[in-house]
């Protein structure tokens, strides 16, 4: 029977022919990235017409599918690989430009254009390497370690993966090389943390696993990513689907588990394709099901999709939306580890962190310790977005300062200032931009701020957002995703956001912020994070804009002139012809009369700025004069 | 043991037990509103927090997740703890009318006040069903909420600004005002955990949460059986029993049994002016503890004082006439003796009651005795004493030391009963506990489909007659009889085998029905045929009988029962019809809709001189009499009952006479004396003593008193034989059978009177047709069909189900009064002779 290793160097044999001919091909090859954010961008039209364009000029060009490489702002990428072996990275590519493209993929055109953004192999003269773009000049000197795949891989060929090293690690660790206890203590020494955002060693959560009684253990990994601004599971399942099932075959051997579980949220539905397609593969090629990679070990790997409630990504809430039970983050103790899924015990890790693990097996734990700081080791995927000029994904290694970040990401959007970062998702924080520069890249200088660095996604807000808004927003995202077990947090934030919607309605209360601190301090006694950290952000919000905060309160003026009851709209040039257009689009009629005569009714006005969308000379958006107010005697 | 620290005081405690039951035992106030004693904590209300010294991550804990430690140290009123659990509560409080709740005069009020401070009616406790019996409220007055600075106040909240969602008062029992909820979720742990029902769910997220019926409809369209395990647990008036909602505050409880079937569930009736106004499970019965059925809960209201008698009636011409008891007491024994002059003592026959009391049988016993006549039974005594006969030849006697508490602790059971989930369903919740809880393999022997089918390790589907060969082959462990599903039988086979595994935990268990005695008495011998070839010698304690009516054993044990020269109950009608009989006194039953064979009973109801019937209600047989002695309500007599196990349990009076009503004991007695019986018996107490003094085996009352519920009319020492005996095979009859079973919602009293509101949610108003059957006789579900046997008709809608197998009819026993027991002969073999069906043209 052959060993592992004997299997593995088969499959990587044929992987490595098909690999190498796709590296370098015999046509040209136009790689349009496909995921998620590229097909909000348009990808889709794009690859259509290019598609379109090579069968009507009969053209000697394939087509093929990568995935981005974090460079999101330039969405839709197309990367054209000649029979050289170069590689040159073009985007955004419109539909338009589908000509242009398939032009230059058969040499019509010089691969120089304007729309040429970098090479990733070989050379082109004229263009630069895209290692050099400053986009990623943050990330690893030596290159990519997590997503080293992205953009150079098909991310739906199992092939591609193993051509690139992929399963090795694995197939080792099952070749009687290690121990699932050697596993263990090699993650732990690694110093792998949690990626979910709360750090705890990986190894040790495995251990309790391992360590636990009875048979039936499970591994499950968290894919429930619902933070706004943080969409780093998603580019690792989207974009190296088996780096995840890899993760998950090592931590399944480490804890002795023969049974696991991708639990993605349904708003996911290119990850879910991906890894499904991605575990019918490896069960295909003996990589997964009864005897992996031939050995003794069985591993059943399922792909659960979520149903919509951010509180699943709460690992107990998690367990019970897998079995099928309403989504409710359950009473702890017992732990996951004593009684998780089907009351077994389990270990529930993010995305990341079972993906690093193939790594850190395959290099070694001082290989892994080269980045990070004393306490955050390795690197890290984050997701940039906001009012930057340049929004997409990196791999960094932690401790970076926050302020190289938004300089790699281009700086704010022409005219606009920094005002804060929101990190962590609604759960998380808002932190003022005078925090930002020196703010290093890891827990525990978020924590001292009272902060939350989270899971990977940081949102850069402008001094075009109200901050109190933004409070809003997230008050009522909590409160509308609150489980309904505790009283505290379905109710308490009920109160919560009445109060904040109150404020920015402009009937904010000398009182409020004593009753907003008294269910802060209520909210801590609720059973899960949820309602714990439900009030993090309007506490942020009052320690750190506080004088916003005041101005909305008690001065009833919404600067950012976004909060509804704080400001209003107003009719300033009659003779704008696009004044009727505005008139047409008003969703409550807020907006009469005839030409030369049209009144806006202040009171009907839902403040919905449409009619400044479409008539911004006629119609000017400005604070509601105060109106005065009654005033005790005293 | 170990000990804690409760405020300074040093306890005695469970070592992890969960601390909120050991505060509650020790009489310390606590607030908490969704802990269910005994289930697991679900720790969503947060009013329970409680400081433990040295807690992580901080000393504030739950004490309903907390668990008993050695040496704890639990305080449960530091400032800190009083105003955070003010601080929870307040959070509560706005999503609730609390108006009154933190009112500062809210002890000055007076429901008719106009409220000073210009609160909604719908917004004041005062105006509120629950008013004084709300957990909430008493919550808010042990944390003094009143003198919370209440952060709210001025508030637009949303409670008050959203129109209240829509109360659910679309069935009988049950009303759902979702506005009350505070979302505990004890309604729907105790459907799930404590009943094994789910048809209460949480729905919705944020502030849509809510707790849902099914799948979010009404109630009755739900899986809710109206048990009310609900409403026990709800702290606020979300849940609660429709009848006597606004009126449940109870000045006095009653602690009483349930006559509804064999069980004998303990219950407490509240009362108020001398009248139950609400039923809450009482614990005293060690098998039911604290749960009940619909019965038991709304029994008492299933005809109202209207339809009740106040007064007794003798016959003009063929009117009743309201007369004084006196009186009709009086044209009775004139009646009864009457006929003993003109025919003899042999022409007068007695029939008791399977749901009277101990009491009442004995004295009814008496009345036999003084008129000289040995034909005295009741309508259920061919079945009584066939089954007794088979256990009697397989134990050496009838009485079995069998407990219903050993049904919960079973690793296996064999239940042939026809759906016992209807019929007795707390013996069904207990052995679905079994499943639930012990992972028990439970095989189920009957002609339709039933609720522990989807409980059960093998349902087993026989055709109706096949039941005692069936249950008799599965003893031998032999093939699988025709007709069986052969998948379903090898599962049953299976935990047969283990059952002999652990042949100590193994209970058979069998509820003959009241109206087929050859085909129960077989039965009865191969359940325990069954029960020896599992538990051997020991088998007489692996076999429970469940007989379908209350007090079956109580009023065998009196000795209603043909005496020498006696006719039973059958042979009393036949002779009835002939006109051998002449005189008939009938106590608290109606055999029209008891027992088969309509036609003959009423030709001989019809045939008589005299009938004296003793009853609470105007019943179909009533109207038939010729005296008629106004009885008060079961749930106003006083006595006891016998129970399935044979526990006596005290029934006590819950209500006084609303006119000129009697105790059953109270009539009996002077019915007795008026006839001239030998013994003086006036009161309970002293028929009580008669009792213990002559039936042997039955306790004394002092006994009863002493433990209840754990009292058996057992003989002392008795030694159980084990015999197999052999059963008779079945005759295969071709063509459709019909199968009768006593059903859940039907009430007695109101199908006894053939009341169209008898199935108050018209459920049970159908016959059970397989799809295929229907098919052939071209009826849809819904349609009206006729069922015959040739001669008479019963008219009913056709309900497509497949739980019932080509070939066979089911129909409730209650329907119409009983209506389809004109369809049965008068010995009740309903599988001796095949029905027809005719679909009836739409009308």
């Amino acid at each position: 029977m052959a060993s592992p290793l004997e299997r593995y160097a088969e499959l990587k044999t044929a992987a490595d022919a098909t690999y190498a001919g796709w590296r370098t091909p015999q046509r040209p090859r136009i790689d349009v990235a496909i995921d998620t954010s590229s097909l909000a961008n348009g990808a889709r039209a794009t690859r259509d017409a290019i598609e379109a364009n090579i069968s009507e000029r009969n053209a000697v060009v394939d087509l093929g599918r990568v995935h981005g490489y974090g460079m999101q702002w330039l969405h839709p990428l197309v990367t054209i690989t000649f029979p050289d072996g170069a590689s040159v990275v073009y985007g955004p590519v419109r539909a338009e430009h589908a000509a242009l493209i398939v032009d230059i993929a058969t040499g019509a055109k010089p691969a120089t254009s304007t729309l040429a953004i970098g090479t990733i192999a070989g050379e082109r003269a004229g263009i630069p390497s895209l290692r050099e773009h400053p986009f990623f000049a943050l990330e690893p000197k030596t290159g990519r370690r997590l997503i080293h795949r992205l953009g150079f891989t098909d991310p739906e060929n199992l092939d591609h993966y193993i051509a690139t090293g992929g399963y090795h690690a694995a197939a080792r660790m099952l070749d009687r090389h290690q121990s699932p206890a050697q596993v263990r203590q090699e993650l732990i020494d690694s110093a792998l943390g949690g990626r979910g955002g709360g750090n705890f060693p990986a190894g040790t959560k495995w251990n309790f696993l391992a360590t636990a009684p009875g048979e039936e253990h499970y591994v499950i990994c968290n894919a429930d990513e619902g933070d706004p601004g943080a969409w780093v599971n998603r580019v690792i399942m989207e974009g190296d689907p088996h780096l995840l099932i890899e993760g998950l075959i090592i931590a399944a051997y480490a804890t002795g588990s023969k049974g696991g579980f991708i639990y993605i949220r349904d708003e996911y539905p290119l990850a879910i394709a991906r890894m499904e397609q991605a575990v019918r593969q490896a069960q295909e090629a003996g990589l997964l099901g009864e005897g992996v990679f031939g050995t003794e070990m069985n591993f059943e790997l399922r792909v659960i999709r979520g149903a919509g409630a951010y509180v699943c990504g709460e690992e107990t809430g998690l367990i019970s939306s897998i079995q099928d039970s309403r989504g409710m983050p359950r009473v702890k103790p017992p732990f996951p580890a004593g009684a998780g899924v089907f009351m077994k015990p389990s270990n529930v890790n993010n995305v990341e962190t079972y993906a690093n693990a193939p790594m850190v097996i395959e290099h070694g734990a001082q290989w892994y310790l080269e980045y990070g700081t004393e306490r955050m080791r390795g690197t890290r995927l984050f997701s940039f977005s906001g009012d930057i000029q340049r929004v997409g994904f990196m791999e960094i290694p932690f401790g970076v300062p926050l302020g190289g970040v938004i300089e790699a990401c281009g700086g704010m959007l022409p005219g606009l200032q920094l005002k804060a970062i929101q990190s962590g998702g609604p759960l998380g924080s808002m932190l003022p931009a005078r925090e930002v520069p020196n703010l290093s890249m890891e827990n525990a200088p978020f924590s001292a701020l009272d902060a939350l660095m989270g899971g990977g996604g940081i949102v850069f807000l402008s001094d075009r957002i109200c901050t109190i808004h933004m409070a809003e927003m997230f008050t009522q995202f909590v409160e509308e995703e609150s489980c309904g077990r505790c009283t505290t947090c379905h109710g308490g934030n009920q109160r919560q956001t009445e109060i904040i919607r109150r404020t920015i309605a402009g009937e904010g209360r000398h009182e409020d912020r004593h009753n907003l601190a008294l269910i802060d301090r209520t909210l801590q006694f609720s059973n899960c994070v949820h309602g714990q950290f439900s009030p993090k952000i309007v506490r942020n919000t009052l320690r750190f804009f506080s004088d916003e905060y005041e101005r909305h309160s008690a001065g009833r003026t919404c600067d950012a002139l976004e909060c509804e009851g704080l400001i209003r709209f107003r009719i300033t040039n009659q003779g704008d012809p696009r004044l009727a257009e505005a008139q047409d689009i008003c969703p409550v009629a807020a907006i009469t009369g005839t030409p030369g005569r049209r009144t806006l009714d202040e009171a009907a006005c839902i403040r919905c700025g449409a009619c400044t969308d479409v008539a911004p000379n006629a119609i000017v958006r400005e604070a509601k004069p105060a109106t005065p107010r009654l005033v005790a005697l005293s | 043991m170990v000990e804690i620290t409760l405020n300074g005081q040093t306890v005695d405690a469970q070592p992890g037990r969960r601390l909120v039951e050991v505060i509650k035992e020790q009489g310390l106030s606590i607030t908490n509103l969704c802990y269910i004693d005994g289930l697991e904590p679900y720790a969503g209300c947060r009013t329970c927090l409680v400081e433990i010294e040295g807690a992580r991550p901080t000393p504030m804990q739950l004490a309903c997740v907390a668990q008993v430690a050695e040496g704890m140290k639990v305080s449960t009123d530091t400032p800190n703890v009083k105003s955070t659990r003010n601080s929870v509560l307040s959070i509560i409080l706005a999503n609730h009318p609390d108006r009154c709740l933190t009112c500062h005069r809210r002890v000055h009020c007076m429901p008719g006040d106009i409220c000073l401070r210009d609160d909604v009616v719908t917004h004041r406790c005062l105006t509120c069903s629950k008013n004084y019996r709300c957990e909430l409220q008493t919550a808010c007055e042990i944390t003094d909420q009143g003198d919370f600075e209440e952060p709210w106040v001025g508030e637009t909240r949303s409670y008050y600004e959203v129109p209240p969602p829509e109360p659910d008062r679309g069935n009988p029992f049950l009303e759902f005002d979702p506005q009350m909820c505070i979302i505990c979720t004890r309604c729907v742990r105790a459907c799930d955990s404590l009943r094994h029902t789910g048809a209460v769910t949480l729905s919705g997220k944020g502030h849509t949460t809510m707790i849902a019926f099914g799948t979010g409809g009404q109630i009755h369209e739900s899986d809710c059986d109206f048990c009310g395990a609900c409403i026990d647990v709800c702290p606020t008036a979300t849940l609660m029993e429709k009848p006597n909602k606004w009126v449940g505050l109870a000045t006095d409880w009653t602690n009483s049994v349930c006559n509804s079937c064999s069980v004998g569930c303990t219950i407490s009736y509240g009362t108020t002016d001398d009248r139950p106004v609400i039923v809450k499970p009482d614990r005293v019965n060690p098998a039911s503890r604290d749960q009940i059925c619909v019965r038991g809960r709304f029994g008492y209201t299933a005809v109202s004082d209207r339809e009740r008698l106040t007064r007794s009636l003798v016959r003009a011409g063929d009117r009743l006439l309201p007369t004084s008891f006196d009186e009709a007491l009086q044209r009775a024994v004139e009646n009864i003796e009457g006929v003993k002059r003109a025919h003899g003592a042999n022409a007068i026959a007695v029939l008791g009651s399977p749901l009277a009391l101990n009491e009442e049988a004995h004295l009814l016993v008496e009345i036999a005795k003084a008129i000289g006549t040995p034909h005295i039974d009741f309508s259920h005594g061919p079945v009584h004493r066939a089954v007794s006969a088979a256990l009697t030849g397989a134990f050496g006697t009838h009485r079995l030391p069998s407990s219903l508490t050993d049904l919960e602790t079973s690793d296996t059971i064999i239940a042939i009963a026809s759906d016992l989930e209807e019929s007795h369903q707390v013996a069904s919740l207990r052995i679905k506990d079994a499943v639930v809880k012990k992972r028990a393999a439970l095989v189920v022997i009957s002609a339709h489909w039933g609720e522990l089918d989807s409980f059960a390790a093998a349902a087993i589907r026989v055709r109706p007659g096949h039941e005692a060969a069936v249950a008799n082959a599965l003893a031998d462990e032999a093939a699988a009889p025709e007709g069986v599903d052969a998948a379903a039988w090898a599962k049953a086979i299976a935990a047969v085998s283990k059952a002999k595994q652990s042949p100590a935990t193994s209970t058979v268990l069998f509820a003959p029905n009241g109206v087929d005695a050859a085909l129960q008495g077989e039965t009865a011998k191969a359940a325990a045929n069954l029960a020896i070839a599992i538990r051997g010698a020991e088998a007489a304690s692996g076999l429970i009988v469940m007989p379908t009516d209350a007090n079956v054993n109580g009023i065998a044990d009196m000795g209603v029962a043909p005496g020498a020269n006696g006719k039973s109950f059958p042979e009393i009608i036949a002779a009835a019809q002939a006109g051998e009989i002449k005189g008939l006194v009938i106590h608290a039953d109606n055999p029209l809709l008891n027992a088969p064979g309509t036609d003959a009973i009423r030709a001989a109801l019809a045939n008589l001189d005299a009938l004296v019937v003793i009853d609470e209600i105007r019943s179909t047989t009533a109207e038939h009499a010729t005296v008629v002695l106004a009885e008060l309500p079961f749930h106003a007599e006083d006595g006891t009952i016998t129970n399935a196990d044979r526990r006596v349990l005290r029934q006590r009076p819950a209500a006084i006479a609303r006119g000129q009503e009697r105790s059953g004991v109270a009539i009996l007695a002077a019915l007795a004396h008026s006839l001239g019986s030998a013994k003086k018996l006036t009161t309970v107490a002293e028929v009580a003593r008669d009792i213990a003094d002559h039936v042997a085996s039955f306790p004394a009352y002092s006994t009863i008193d002493g433990a209840p519920g754990t009292t058996r009319a057992l003989p002392a020492n008795a030694t159980f034989t084990a015999k197999t005996q052999p059963v008779a095979a079945p005759a295969n009859v071709e063509g459709i059978l019909l199968t009768v079973n006593r059903s859940l919602f039907t009430t007695w009293a109101g199908a006894s009177m053939r009341s169209e509101e008898a199935d108050q949610l018209h459920r049970e108003e159908s016959a059970w047709v397989n799809p295929r059957d229907a098919e052939a006789l071209g009826a849809r579900g819904g349609d009206a069909i006729v069922l015959t046997d040739g001669t008479h008709e019963v008219r009913i809608a056709l309900r497509l189900e497949d739980g019932v197998p080509q070939g066979t009819v089911y129909v409730p026993h209650y329907y119409d009064g009983g209506a389809i027991m004109a369809l049965l002969p008068l010995d009740g073999a309903a599988a001796a002779q095949p029905i027809r069906l005719r679909a009836l043209q739409p009308a």
